[in-house]
């Protein structure tokens, strides 16, 4: 027979099976986002390490390329230096005794970090003095080159002569790109 | 009207239920074992289950040391250095252009004619002039 002792007994046991049950899935849930919230935090700490390593490693590229770089930095003509590049010419000039003239400055834009500069001289002087000078443009430690002469040799008093144009291109750094 | 069918399931209940009592006990052994039993082995293995879910799942997290290959710029060393050495050739011939300086040629305007006469005085004035060597 059904006491009212019984009863208690099955319910409180039900319940306390029920409790176990909700507490072994609460269990479970807790479990599975603690380990979301670790799976997380190593990958922070991952990024972390990733991006310290990686300012090490550029740091020290930075570091052992400072000598080449501030060579080569040397050869590169920027906007800046536009200025003592044509009182280098203009210099050059003066010591191969050679009359210089500048007519035109042009910038033409290009594809990549350069601009080409293209200037216009107007020469006049003895025929080796050009030659040697026009030697001296085609060696200029840039990325430079003689696009164009226009010469024309006289003779006086049997000394060569020679008048004409030189039209020398550089490319320019455009440090905006 | 009682048919075959109600009899024989009355007799059947009869013998098979202790001897014709219906059976009124609450507890039986048993049946309650098999029931608990049956639950703790569902629970266990639902549990384990789970368990082993999660522990598969979460068992390989390590902290791993990434490659920052992608991540910084290349530097091209070989290209630098080939850049360098052309300019560096450049710039000496450079300089050795510029230390070559050409001179400026005069032309020579007009050359003077001199009589055989002068020529002549002025011989005799450079040899009136010339110390006598003693012997």
């Amino acid at each position: 027979m059904i006491t009212k002792k019984t009863k208690v007994v099955g319910i409180s046991s039900a319940l306390f099976f029920l409790a176990a049950c909700a507490g072994m899935f609460f269990l479970g849930q807790y479990v599975q986002n603690e380990g979301e919230k670790l799976v997380k935090q190593t990958k922070e700490v991952e990024d972390f390490n990733m991006r310290e390593q990686s300012y090490r490693e550029l740091s020290n590229l930075i570091d052992s390329t400072q000598e080449d770089r501030s060579e080569l930095n040397k050869y590169i003509l920027t906007e800046e230096k536009t200025i003592d590049f044509l009182s280098t010419i203009e210099q050059i000039a003066i010591d191969q005794g050679v009359e210089l003239t500048t007519n035109s400055l042009h910038i033409s834009e290009e594809t990549g970090m350069f601009d080409a500069l293209t200037i216009s001289f107007s020469v006049a002087g003895l025929q080796q003095q050009v030659e040697t000078m026009l030697q001296i443009f085609e060696t200029l430690p840039y990325h430079a080159f003689v696009s164009d002469i226009t010469f024309q040799y006289s003779k006086t008093e049997g000394v060569k002569m020679l008048r004409g144009t030189i039209e020398l291109t550089v490319s320019i750094l455009q440090h905006d790109r | 009207m009682i048919d075959k069918k109600s009899i024989i399931k009355m007799a059947n209940d009869v013998f098979h239920r202790s001897q014709g009592y219906p059976d009124r006990r609450l507890m039986h052994p048993r049946r309650e074992w098999g029931v608990g039993i049956f639950f703790f082995v569902l629970v266990t293995v639902v549990g384990s289950v789970v368990a082993g879910n999660i522990f598969v799942t979460y068992k390989n997290i390590s902290v791993v040391a990434g490659d920052s290959g992608n991540s910084i710029p290349q530097y091209r060393n070989v290209l630098v250095q080939d850049a360098l050495e052309m300019y560096r050739l450049k710039e000496q011939e450079h300089q050795t252009l510029q230390g070559t300086k050409i001179p400026a040629v005069v032309p020579i305007a007009t050359t003077t004619e001199v009589s055989p006469q002068a020529a002549e005085l002025t011989e005799a004035e450079q040899g009136e002039g010339r110390p006598e060597i003693a012997n």
